[in-house]
């Protein structure tokens, strides 16, 4: 495949975001590594869910399939599944990934299904205009971008979710964090997810200027890792997952470890060699 | 030599215990045996909600032509236990032959049936191991009254128990034997026998519901299955968890059965053939994702093992109450494909149609089997692969990718599909409206050209139906005044209604829907010509089909439903028959107590076993017994 630039992953369609949307530097973010990558994208999809940051797959000059809310790891799942050839990446928000989708999340995790999994976190509902998210901050001052919402209006005292820790405690083989204010890191952490073998979890902090404007709030808050950290470390990728003061850059966590992709080539090679050629007629036969 | 003799060319036997007594498995040796030997068999189970434990029961009806439901009453009751015999009891013929542990109080029900008392328990206990082999003591017993060879039961023995060791094959052994000797003194009391006749053409195979359904989805093509563990549907995920891999499919039990259509949806996305399986509750949930699949054009299948509903209703009983959900299931319009099969013969041609179907129009197949069919296993003639015509989804031409419009609007609404990393080209699906490109558009021209796009593929279907012409099925008298409409498992025992209706001069034109969406219109306009009532008969309360044929074709149908957890029997078929024609209950009754006696079936002249010239296969097949 002859190179190609960051913007000629660019599709025609405009993004639909309001401007300042962290979501815009996503985007930018994911060209660079797609073209740093040489990403073939007639061999590569990009799922998504329903949210915002779910529209996503219709700018980049790839396969995409924009399915259903909550439901992008079992479609990102089942084309993994049927052609491991395929570049997936499964994209979404924090209320697409969290809360509808919730269940799904330790199941593409723990199965090690080899795909990428970017979520656009703004800790806020965004599509629909402002409610509560399953990572909106706290009133006792967790996480960050507490506020009343139309939802909550009386206060926002449920805890909000660790994405990190929640992915670590599944068993996620790659579990990093970025920020669209920095999307030199997060292009190369993108590479780093993409290139891993197996389930890569990113969380990327991306404001949403209209319902929850977190820049300043995060500026403040972040600490790149910057190579002081050993991401083999599961214990300590756990202790900077629950310093919810700070948000660290980077990758927490990565451990190889064999794939569904590898544990379905292994079944194959186990199942009975008479029926491998595909005689059906011999399977049948066995009914008699 | 030349007396007359008492043979029976269709018997049905059932045997009755509890869970753990391993009663399923003298039944399924039955059947298998009599299978082997020449006759058709068709065999249903009803198991316990419990996991071990609680009433249980097989069914084999034998026949020499294969038979076409369970039938009504037994001619022959085998029970284990009292309880058993209690629940039971009032379904063997009054003349039929009951057989039964000394635990078991006889009472007036069954005043006038042969009773022939075994000792199943105590005999196992003493001196066949132990009460596990009560089973094997059962099947001995059997084969002893009916004179059938003890060497078809013991290779039976062999293949199930041979990993367990010497030990627990020498323990069924001996109680086949015990059960055997015990019997033969006692068979001059069972009035018939049952007559063999060997197989001619085609090889037989001996077939569940679910088995046939996942090798038709082999035979199909079929690459990915994903599914999550659901009564009567799990066996199909089993089977083909162990099937599928060595035709290089792969298969894989998810999380739940949103995640179980999403991981379909993927991989059909992604170029190849996706299926799963699940039952009512499962279908619930899936709904949303079949909207998507009609929306986004990706062609799957889904299996409903139907049960009793709604909600967690009745896990292992039979209904068909599902067809509301699959026809409308979701928001929006969503066309989808609906496919029921009335056999196990179709369960394996029609699922490779569901996928021929949903290939062809790019939409969501829901295939209606039931709680029945899953559970039942019937023989069948080997399948000729070849025969099978397999349609794969539209590929774009080179001509079609220099300005590839994955939702291309073309005349049959059908257009061709990419396949990612083949293709080189690349589409968004997507489950919002949609331009042609895949390009999100909510514009009144986009929605409305869509929507006619995606339902103009049910024509498709129709006309593939139409040429095939194999998705509607007419028996009975064409010219009858009384029609009826039937659809799924209720087809066969409304056929034997039929066929027994005729003997009394009553007529009845049956119309058999295997096609449910989109409606073969024509062909239910054809057959409902110049009739004095149509009868729409199905296993639900609110006569779901028959409401569709109302609201679709504007046509005047009756309801007839029953909602019992139960199939039809002929016999109920037959007395509502009856009733359609005018009979009352003065002209009906004897008729129909007659019908429910054990029937002399065929008289003639049979060779005593040895007889010269006899074909050895034959001999004690039809041993003789004087009525």
């Amino acid at each position: 495949m002859p190179f190609m630039p960051p913007k000629e992953y660019k599709t025609e369609a405009k993004p639909i975001w309001c401007p300042g949307c962290g979501d815009f530097a996503v985007l930018a973010a994911l060209y660079q590594a797609f073209s740093a990558l040489d990403i073939d994208p007639t061999k590569t999809v990009i799922v998504s869910g329903i949210g915002c940051s779910s529209r996503l797959p219709v700018f980049v000059k790839s396969y995409g399939f924009h399915t259903v809310h909550g439901r992008t790891l079992p479609v990102a799942t089942g084309i993994k599944l049927a052609n491991p050839e395929l570049t997936v990446l499964a994209m979404g928000g924090d209320g697409d990934a969290f809360a509808i989708g919730g269940g799904h999340i330790p199941h593409a995790a723990r199965r090690n299904v080899d795909i990428t999994y970017i979520v656009m976190d703004n800790f806020i509902y965004g599509l629909t205009k402002g409610q509560t998210s399953p990572t909106t901050g706290s009133q006792e001052g967790t996480g960050h971008g507490f506020k009343l919402t139309p939802t909550n209006p009386h206060g926002q005292w449920e805890e909000p979710l660790n994405p990190l820790a929640m992915l670590l405690t599944y068993g996620a083989s790659f579990v990093a964090r970025g920020y669209s204010a920095k999307p030199k890191p997060l292009a190369e952490v993108y590479q780093a997810a993409i290139r891993h073998k197996g389930f890569s979890f990113v969380q990327v902090l991306s404001p949403c200027v209209v319902f929850n404007k977190t820049y300043d709030e995060l500026d403040a808050a972040i600490i790149p890792l910057e190579g002081k950290h050993d991401t083999s470390d599961f214990r300590a990728a756990m202790d900077l997952a629950w310093d919810t003061q700070t948000e660290h850059l980077g990758i927490f966590y990565q451990k190889e470890r064999p794939t569904l992709t590898d544990r379905m080539a292994a079944i194959g090679t186990k199942s009975n060699p008479e029926q491998r050629a595909g005689d059906l007629s011999k399977l049948i036969a066995k009914y008699r | 030599m030349d007396e007359l003799h008492h043979i029976v060319n269709d018997v049905i036997v059932r045997f009755a215990g509890d869970g753990g007594e391993g009663v399923i498995t003298t039944g399924e040796f039955f059947g298998l045996a009599l299978a082997r030997s020449g006759l058709d068999i068709f065999k249903v189970t009803s198991l316990p909600a419990e996991i071990k434990g609680g009433p249980a029961m097989i069914q084999v009806r034998v026949g020499e032509e294969p038979p076409k439901s369970q039938g009504s009453f037994l001619d022959i009751l085998v029970c284990f236990n009292n309880e058993v015999y209690h629940l039971n009891k009032a379904d063997l013929k009054p003349n039929g032959v009951l057989i039964y542990d000394p635990d078991c109080e006889i009472d007036e029900t069954n005043a006038d049936a042969t009773k022939i008392e075994i000792p199943l328990t105590e005999i196992a206990k003493k001196e066949a191991g132990g009460a596990l082999s009560k089973n094997m003591v059962a099947l001995g017993a059997i084969g002893g009254l009916l004179d059938i060879e003890a060497e078809l039961f013991e290779p039976l023995v062999h293949a199930r128990w041979g990993k367990k060791g010497e030990k627990v094959i020498g323990n069924n052994l001996a109680a086949l034997r015990l059960g055997r000797d015990f019997a033969q003194n006692l068979k001059h009391l069972v009035p018939f026998r049952i007559q063999r006749h060997p197989h001619k053409g085609a090889q037989v195979i001996q077939l569940g519901g679910n088995d046939a359904i996942a090798l038709g989805s082999i035979a199909s093509g079929l690459s990915v299955f994903a599914g999550y563990p659901i009564t009567p549907a799990s066996t199909i995920l089993e089977k083909l968890a162990v099937m599928l891999p060595s035709f290089g499919g792969k298969v894989m039990q998810v999380e739940d059965e949103i995640a179980a259509l999403g991981c379909v949806l993927g991989a059909s996305y992604a170029g190849y053939k996706a299926a799963t399986s699940t039952s009512g509750p499962g279908v619930s949930l899936m709904v949303e994702e079949i909207g998507l699949a009609s929306m986004a054009e990706i062609p799957c299948v889904i299996f409903d093992a139907q049960r009793g509903g709604p909600s967690t209703g009745l896990p292992t009983k039979e209904e068909q109450s599902d067809l509301n959900l699959a026809i409308y299931g979701g928001h929006g319009d969503s066309p989808r494909i609906v496919l029921a099969p009335a056999n196990v013969r179709d369960c394996f041609d029609l699922t490779i149609e569901a996928f021929n179907l949903s290939e062809m129009c790019q939409m969501p197949t829901l295939f209606l089997t039931d709680f029945y069919l899953a559970q039942a296993a019937a023989t069948t003639p080997e399948p000729d692969l070849s025969s099978y015509e397999i349609i794969n989804r539209l590929r774009p031409t080179a001509e079609d990718l220099k300005d590839y419009k994955r939702f291309k609007l073309t005349e049959s609404g059908v257009s061709p599909m990419a396949k990612p990393y083949d293709d080189a080209t690349f589409y968004i699906a997507t489950g919002l409206e949609h331009n042609e490109i895949g390009n999100p558009d909510i514009s009144p021209a986009a929605h409305r050209k869509m929507s006619d796009k995606r339902h103009q593929k049910l024509q498709t279907a129709i006309d593939y139906a139409e040429k095939k012409g194999t998705f509607a099925r007419q028996y009975g008298d064409p010219e009858a005044d009384i029609a009826v409409i039937t659809w799924g498992s209720t087809e066969g025992a409304m056929q034997e209604a039929i066929d027994l209706a005729a003997r009394q001069d009553l007529s009845v034109a049956q119309l058999h829907l295997l096609l449910l969406n989109p409606l073969p219109d024509q062909t239910i306009f054809e057959f409902i010509k110049n009739r004095k009532r149509i009868i729409v008969a199905e296993l639900n309360y609110t006569g779901q089909l028959a409401q569709r044929l109302r609201a679709a074709l504007n046509i005047q149908v009756e309801s007839f439903t029953k909602c019992t957890g139960q199939p039809f029997t002929p016999y109920e078929l037959l007395k509502q028959i009856m009733f359609y024609h005018g009979w009352d209950t003065g002209q009906s009754e004897p008729v129909l107590s007659q019908i429910a006696r054990v029937q002399k079936q065929r008289q003639a002249p049979v060779p005593a076993p040895g007889h010269e010239g006899q074909d050895a296969a034959m001999a004690g097949a039809v041993a003789v017994s004087r009525i």
